[in-house]
């Protein structure tokens, strides 16, 4: 066997001291210069986000009849956008609490730019289910709210769950954000402190709470983050099983199958994985954090990708032998129609990106070869929102009676809207990069620290 | 008399070490300061387990019955309705939001808790005094111990320059 590479095996580059870790991590927010790249990509980020906001005003102001939705084809673009949008968030929630839980050390220097880009993606499909309302001025009468009329929402119905699962996963994952950030901020404050930038030290200052690392705090703090990665790992299974119930408690053939929460949940860590790759990697070489998030964090992910990516292909296998072992004419007209009718190239593309495309991840060389776990990556999300297209439309626009068969396209609204969740998730991002600790500090020098202890 | 003594020392096990001495000498340590929770430290410096995981099991209790009572008490007393004969206690399909109701109270008791138990935001503290302890930007492990003579001679005679007065 060949000298393994430099950083195949060790999740930390050997040698890193705290010192450079902090330089890096913290030097990063504090030290280096916005540069013309950074400025780039936020003007990019925020016309994006402004042409969001302009969809959304003009929807407000004229109706969901700007987007392309009709009868039979009465969900969209919306829900398409909402359910990758919240499968994209599953990833950064998986590393935070699930990998914990299981003592996976290489969660460690990813957790806290995976657990942001959950929070951004779950603020871009938290829109959703507000938008697409025809009279979105009432969405607050899905919670039970004192009303004169005695009403309460339909509690039977997962489009009510929904609403308490989205809110519970995006309070609980801002609140087991925030917490793991504030000793961060705290080492932030000091540091700022020192290099005499008075405001940013008092700006620090405010949010870390005032920490300082007393053992009587962490205590109380070790017991909470733990408890609340316990209590975050099942959010993960649970959301996106009730998203999945979203549809699987519709009759039409494609949608009513019991399969469909866990094969959603699976098919989100896969989106999601495929997103921690697209961003990670060029960030990790431009901000050089390299040996933090080593080449082997990027293998670890793409063995995740590839585990649910084949989950999600044995969901497809399944409903393609249920539909011809139930003998049910519906189901198998349904998946004829999917393979050759009129959103044939949609499904086809989903399955060479979902199916084939990450075969490639089996070979060691390629999950290495950080261009192509890009670009594996990119097609990865690609496919999975055709996924979301082709479960919503195909199934919606050709039910059990011929005369109601219709047919969809996205409007240009529909598409500027989703470009616009992009810019609104970018914007954050990008104002993530330059104000917050990208790598949790605290959590590295833990690991740093015992690291030296194996070996000095 | 200043408000304590600050030791500073290398990593997690000698802090832990050094806490054991001072109680072994009757010198109750007042606080530790760490980059990361270190295990044993709480022991160390005679502190108790922290008590959150019990006030996060009675959070979550309290949500997950805040919940299914809610959701009961419409479906079966408040607003019941006839959907095809189907039973009014549908307890099945209570069970999602109930779940999520639990995990969210229990997230936001423990975090609240946190906060109060450590009496945070506490944004000054006489520790901050203390230019090391400002320098080290969290990065360093310290004993605080009360001050007293006997505190002096105990940190004088095994760690010499280590240690410092902190002002109030």
């Amino acid at each position: 066997m060949s000298e393994p590479r430099s950083h195949s095996d060790e999740l930390l580059a050997p040698g890193t001291t705290v010192p450079e870790l902090d330089h890096a991590v913290a030097g990063a927010v504090l030290e280096r210069k916005i540069r013309r790249g950074w400025i780039f990509g936020f003007f990019i980020a925020f016309s994006l986000l402004m042409l969001l906001l302009a969809s959304i005003g003009w929807l407000f102001i004229k109706g969901v009849g700007i987007w392309g939705i009709n009868v039979p084809v009465a969900w969209g673009f919306a829900i398409i956008n909402f359910v990758w949008w919240i499968g994209i968030g599953h990833a950064g929630t998986f590393i935070s609490a699930i990998l914990l839980l299981l003592h996976q050390q290489w969660r460690t220097s990813i957790n806290r730019f995976t657990e942001a880009m959950t929070l951004f993606a779950v603020a871009c499909a938290g829109l959703f289910p507000i938008l697409h309302l025809g009279r979105p001025e009432y969405c607050y009468w899905l919670t039970p709210y004192p009303n004169t009329m005695g009403l309460w929402p339909q509690w039977r119905s997962p489009l009510v769950w929904d609403v308490f699962a989205v809110s519970t996963y995006a309070t609980v994952s801002l609140v087991f954000w925030y917490i793991g950030l504030v000793p961060d901020l705290g080492v932030l404050r000091d540091r700022a402190f020192q290099q005499g930038k008075i405001f940013r030290a008092k700006i620090f200052g405010i949010f870390s709470l005032g920490w300082r690392g007393s053992a009587k705090h962490w205590e109380h703090y070790h017991r909470v983050y733990l408890i609340l990665g316990g209590l975050a790992a099942p959010l993960v299974i649970s959301v996106h099983s009730i998203v999945g119930m979203d549809f699987a408690v519709g009759i039409v053939p494609g949608w009513h199958s019991t399969i469909f929460p866990p094969f959603f949940v699976a098919g989100a860590i896969y989106s999601g994985f495929a997103m921690v790759l697209t961003l990670l990697i060029p960030v990790r070489a431009i901000y050089g954090l390299k040996p933090f998030i080593t080449d082997n964090h990027l293998d670890k992910a793409a063995k995740v990708m590839l585990a649910t990516g084949t989950m999600v292909w044995f969901g497809y296998y399944c409903e393609l032998f249920m539909a011809w072992y139930s003998g049910d004419g519906f189901e198998r007209f349904l998946v004829w129609n999917r393979a050759a009718g009129p959103y044939a190239p949609a499904y086809w593309m989903l399955i060479l990106c979902n199916t084939i495309i990450i075969q490639a991840l089996w070979f060691k060389w390629v999950r290495h070869h950080v261009v192509a776990l890009f670009i594996i990556s990119i097609f990865a999300n690609i496919g999975m929102w055709l996924e979301r297209y082709v479960i919503v439309v195909v199934s919606l626009h050709r039910d059990f009676l011929p005369s109601s068969w219709g047919s969809y396209h996205g409007t240009r609204w529909d598409w500027a809207t989703f470009a616009g969740t992009f810019g609104l998730f970018f914007t954050l991002l990008f104002l993530f990069i330059r104000l917050i600790p990208m790598i949790s500090i605290t959590e590295m020098r833990e690991f740093i620290t015992e690291k030296r202890k194996e070996d000095p | 008399m200043s408000y304590g003594l600050l030791l500073k020392v290398d990593g997690p096990d000698e802090l832990v070490a050094a806490a054991n001495q001072a109680r072994a000498e009757q010198l109750a340590p007042m606080d530790a300061f760490t980059p990361f929770p270190v295990e044993g430290l709480t022991a160390a410096i005679g502190g108790k387990p922290s008590p959150i995981p019990w006030i996060m099991l009675v959070c979550g209790i309290s949500g997950a019955v805040l919940a299914f009572g809610t959701m009961c008490f419409a479906a079966t007393i408040h607003y019941p309705f006839n959907v095809g004969g189907r039973p009014h206690f549908s307890w099945p399909a209570f069970v999602p939001i109930t779940f999520e109701l639990t995990i969210l109270f229990a997230a936001l008791g423990g975090a609240l808790s946190l906060a109060i138990l450590s009496k945070l935001p506490r944004l000054s503290h006489p520790v901050f005094n203390d230019s090391r302890f400002r320098e080290s930007a969290q990065a360093g492990f310290y004993l605080l111990l009360p001050d007293s003579d006997q505190a002096r001679a105990f940190l004088t005679a095994r760690y010499a320059d280590s240690w410092e007065e902190v002002e109030s």
